[in-house]
Formats: C-alpha cells, sequence, structure tokens
C-alpha cells in the first residue's frame, strides 16, 4: 500500500528551545567533573554528547518526518529529562546515568513509533475493552508472579531474566484510553440523563456501571498490591475525566466525597495505609526507621537553601531512593529553591500545553484522551512532589521524565508521543 | 582561571541556562496566544456569527456563539452545521450563505418557516449584522465577530 509521504518541514522554534537544556545538561556535567576529579574527565563529555546527540536526533527525526504538531513538548520534556539525567548522573553512578540515556533513547523511539504507527488516535477507541482488558490482565498476571525487586513489601515487577518492567505504569495509559473511548460515546447520556429509582433521581447508573466496574478492579488489584500511590493517581484520574467529558460539578464532588470514605477505610483496615499517614504526621518520633527517607528529604531541601550548594557540593546521596522517589529533594539540596522552582514550572508548562492540545483538538475523543493523559503526568508530579514536601503522606510514585527508571520513562514518552500525535492534526505552534 | 572560580562561575551558568529556557518558552507562549486571537491575514471567509438569544428547546447555553462558515446550513438533523435540536425545527430548516459580502437567509421549505425580526420569510433574504433569526422557537443574533475588519 502507497502511503503519502508527508514533506520534511523546519520545527525552527523547536530546534532553538532544545538547544538551551543541552547547554545546561553539557555546563551541569562539565561542573560535576571539575568538582569531582578537578579536571574535566573524558566519560564525562561522553555523556553530555550522548545526551545532546539523542535530543537533536529526536528533533531532526520529527522534522525529517515532516510532523507538523506542537514544537514547545519536546523541549519541554527534553529540559526535565535532562535535569533528571543530571540527577541520576550526581546521585548514583556515571554507569547508572548510561543506563538512562538507553531507557531515554528506547523513551523517544517509542515516542517516534507512536507517531509513524499511530496515524489516528481514533483506532485506539474500536478496541476500548481490549485495552481495558490487557491492562488488568499484565496487572493481575503480576500479582501471582510478580516480583518485589527492591524490597519495598509489594510486588509490582514483572520480570523476564535481567529485563523487568512495572505493569501498574502501562496500565494507566490503557485505562485512560478506556476512559475516553466509553466517556465519548456515552457522554450525552451520562451528562443529561436521569435514571428513576423510586421517588429518587439519580444520575444514570446504567451508563456508569462499565466504568465504575473497570476502575473498581483496577483500583481492587492495585489495593491488593499495596500499590498505592498508582491508586491515588487512579481516582483522580477517573474523576477528572469524568468531570471534562459531563462538566458536571457533582461528579467531582462525589468523586473526593467518595475519596474521603475511602480513604478513612483505607486507614482503619490496610496497615500500608496507616503507616503511611502516621509517618507523614510525625517522621520524627520514628526518625531511624520508617521516617528516615522522609527526614533526609527534609533535611536536603532545608539544606539547599535559596542558591543550592551546587552540584557536586552536597550530600543529597544520603536520601535512600534519592533517584527515584526523591529527585525533587536532590534538586532542591544542590541547585536551591532557584531549582525547584525551575521544575516545577517546567512542569507546569508541559501540563499547560498539554491540556492546550486537548482544547485544540478536532474531536472529542482526541479531546478526552488528551485531558486524560495529561492529568496523569500532572497527577503523577504532585503527588510525589507533595510526598517529597511532607504535604501529603509519601507513596512511591516516580517523578515523570526525571526519576531514574525504565518503565516511568517508557511510559511517560508514549503519553508524549500519544499528546503529539493528536496536535498534528492541528496546524499550529 | 583555577578550577575553583570556573565551578562557581559553571554553577551561575547552569541555573541561567535553566531560566533562560523558561523566558524562551514564555516567549513562544506569548507570541502563540497573541496569534490565536488575532485573526490571520490570510484567513478567507465571511467574518460573522450567530448568537443565540431564546434557546428554545434546545440545550444551547444563552449567548452561545456560532461561527459561521461560506455557507450554513441550520436544521434539526445532525448532518447540518448549526444543529438546533428543537421540535418545531425541521430537519433542513434553513440555508445562510455569504455572497459579495452580503448574508442571506434562505428558507428550505421548513414546516414552520424562518422569521427574519419577527417577519416569515418568502423567499432568499439579505440580512444584516443585529438582524434576528427565528427558526422554530430559537433564536438567534447576526453579529461581526470582534476584532475583525
Amino acid at each position: 500500500m502507497l502511503r503519502e509521504v508527508p514533506r520534511p518541514c523546519l520545527r525552527l522554534v523547536e530546534f532553538f528551545l532544545i538547544l538551551t537544556p543541552c547547554a545546561a545538561v553539557a555546563t551541569g556535567i562539565a561542573l560535576m567533573s571539575l568538582a569531582s576529579d578537578g579536571r574535566l574527565a573524558i566519560g564525562a563529555l561522553q555523556h553530555a554528547f550522548c545526551f545532546i546527540a539523542l535530543a537533536l536526533a529526536a528533533h531532526v527525526l520529527l522534522s525529517i518526518g515532516g510532523f507538523r504538531g506542537d514544537q514547545l513538548l519536546l523541549p519541554l520534556v527534553i529540559a526535565i529529562a535532562g535535569l533528571g539525567f543530571l540527577a541520576v548522573y550526581r546521585l548514583v553512578s556515571p554507569a547508572t546515568a548510561t543506563r538512562q540515556l538507553i531507557w531515554l533513547s528506547l523513551g523517544v523511539a517509542l515516542m517516534l513509533a507512536v507517531l509513524v504507527l499511530l496515524r489516528d488516535p481514533g483506532w485506539l477507541r474500536r478496541y476500548k475493552y481490549t485495552w481495558a482488558i490487557v491492562g488488568l490482565m499484565v496487572v493481575a498476571v503480576t500479582l501471582v508472579i510478580g516480583r518485589d525487586t527492591n524490597n519495598s513489601g509489594a510486588r509490582l515487577w514483572l520480570g523476564w531474566g535481567q529485563y523487568q518492567y512495572q505493569p501498574s505504569e502501562i496500565l494507566k495509559v490503557l485505562l485512560v484510553v478506556f476512559f475516553a473511548g466509553y466517556l465519548y460515546e456515552y457522554r450525552e447520556v451520562i451528562t443529561f440523563g436521569r435514571w428513576r429509582l423510586g421517588p429518587l433521581t439519580l444520575p444514570p447508573l446504567p451508563y456508569l456501571l462499565p466504568l465504575v466496574v473497570m476502575w473498581s478492579l483496577a483500583l481492587l488489584v492495585l489495593i491488593v498490591q499495596k500499590d498505592l500511590g498508582a491508586a491515588l493517581l487512579f481516582f483522580g484520574i477517573f474523576i477528572a475525566m469524568l468531570y471534562v467529558a459531563s462538566a458536571r460539578a457533582s461528579f467531582a464532588l462525589f468523586g473526593l466525597l467518595a475519596f474521603a470514605v475511602g480513604a478513612g477505610i483505607g486507614y482503619r483496615f490496610i496497615d500500608v495505609v496507616q503507616r503511611r499517614v502516621d509517618i507523614w504526621l510525625d517522621p520524627w518520633s520514628k526518625s531511624a526507621t520508617s521516617g528516615y527517607q522522609i527526614i533526609q528529604g527534609l533535611v536536603a531541601l532545608a539544606s539547599g537553601g535559596v542558591f543550592g550548594t551546587g552540584l557536586g557540593y552536597g550530600r543529597p546521596d544520603l536520601i535512600p531512593a534519592a533517584y527515584t522517589d526523591f529527585v525533587f529533594a536532590a534538586i532542591g539540596e544542590e541547585l536551591g529553591v532557584l531549582g525547584t522552582l525551575a521544575v516545577l514550572a517546567l512542569f507546569m508548562l508541559v501540563v499547560y500545553r498539554g491540556y492546550r492540545i486537548a482544547a485544540m483538538a478536532s474531536n472529542g475523543f482526541d479531546q478526552l484522551l488528551a485531558t486524560g493523559l495529561t492529568t496523569v503526568i500532572a497527577l503523577q508530579a504532585i503527588v510525589i512532589l507533595g510526598g517529597n514536601l511532607r504535604m501529603i503522606p509519601l507513596t512511591g510514585i516516580t517523578l515523570p521524565f526525571m526519576s531514574y527508571g525504565g518503565s516511568s520513562l517508557l511510559t511517560n514518552f508514549l503519553i508524549v508521543g500519544i499528546l503529539l500525535r493528536i496536535s498534528g492534526r492541528e496546524a499550529y505552534g | 582561571m583555577s578550577v575553583d572560580t570556573s565551578i562557581f562561575f559553571l554553577r551561575i551558568v547552569v541555573i541561567a541556562l535553566v531560566y533562560l529556557f523558561l523566558a524562551q518558552v514564555l516567549i513562544v507562549l506569548r507570541r502563540d496566544l497573541r496569534r490565536a486571537t488575532e485573526r490571520p491575514r490570510w484567513a478567507k471567509g465571511p467574518v460573522a456569527c450567530l448568537v443565540v438569544q431564546d434557546a428554545g428547546q434546545t440545550k444551547l447555553p444563552a449567548n452561545e456563539v456560532f461561527t459561521l462558515a461560506e455557507i450554513n446550513t441550520i436544521g434539526r438533523a445532525s448532518t447540518n452545521s448549526i444543529v438546533l435540536d428543537d421540535d418545531f425545527v425541521s430537519a433542513e430548516h434553513a440555508l445562510l450563505s455569504h455572497r459579495q459580502s452580503q448574508w442571506w437567509i434562505e428558507d428550505l421549505d421548513s414546516t414552520n418557516g424562518t422569521l427574519v425580526n419577527r417577519r416569515l420569510i418568502d423567499r432568499p433574504t439579505l440580512i444584516s449584522p443585529g438582524d434576528v433569526l427565528q427558526i422554530g422557537r430559537v433564536k438567534l443574533k447576526l453579529e461581526k465577530v470582534q476584532g475583525a475588519s
């Protein structure tokens, strides 16, 4: 079959925007090399070079492919990933940074593959039940044969030999696709419909049922797995998408009420929830044991001050699991409030851009899909940043694009790929 | 330059570059927003809209705006460019078109007719901004788009 090949196009805005984070990464790595060895190590420069090559390759391939969509999303993601790359390089070892680079390359490749293969997001809609069931099945399988690789007390990983994947990551994307497809089809019934039960007038429960069933199954599996971060995320996505599709504030209010009840029950009956909340309320009495991580995170943020200790001069490596859960605190120690504010601004811009792509999308399904996927990124960032700052109980969830970890990077680049594809249908940016 | 001074210098450069990037993004965003509010010069076609005055039985919000194209069909069927879901609107009710920079409304043999400023029309009729169309129980006012020439 012959397919019309799009002509290459100049993506000048994207090109100039990508250069700056590349320069920041190169400078940061040079700085760390100088700080630790007193000279520029050749290995450090190789890392910087590889990162820049990757960023530019992504840009060039988009241009050659004649992709005419959003030009801001990729530079923003590259900037966040660049800061994360610096943090991993700093916190763990150059060898781990190399692995992060490999994951980043795979993520970019996945993003480009989505753009090439997924010409029309509407295709996803046709198989919405399949996606939801596949997602739930993979997670259920993990429940049975999963592994607990980092001794967190939760078996979240599906491994094959040396490689592992965290299936709850892909479940979020699949469930968003299902919600978007279902809500698109029934949004009018759900918005305007009324269901009478004797004297009561209720929202159209029969039409909400498939949604609620899918969603409770997902929540159940996650709670059995003790993956609280993901459970919290799913709850948020569900309420956000239902609200966007129906524009009925009562759904959102009811969702929040259900959340309060659920949280109360969780605190009473699930020991992990209880432990997490207790640590959050008072980490100091358990400073040597379960509260150690969060206290180290707070100390790191406090010692950073406004300008930070400077890359390579702090001790953020004292925080346990700093390179996955506490990247934000580590940035806070070495780059100070200036660094953390920049990270927040970058995430805000990514989310803004995602919602803008949703608003500009040409049909209802694309709009809902883009909204849901952007909400995934936004909520992940809020949940883990709030946990780092001790504003909400800490749950083990990754900071999108920044934390070390293959599953999370791949999934988030998949999301960027779909968002870019949706934006590509409208010529703007 | 000693190692210490260059480290100090580089520390400033890293954070400065991050903020330079943020500034660049904001500049692009500002340009983008300005372009979105402005009507591009290359855009062709008439610049007017229909504003809902009375939604009748439809669930349209008051002051809902329909941006108009060169040719607009109005009716209850979902194939129309402007869909009015009111029992008194015919499936294909009326045609609103722009010819030689003038707006024409034509009734398409609808059951209940089309009214311009409360008068039933029997032939294609010239209308201008400010006129009110009544189609079924829905009242729509023709208006110029803000900011357009």
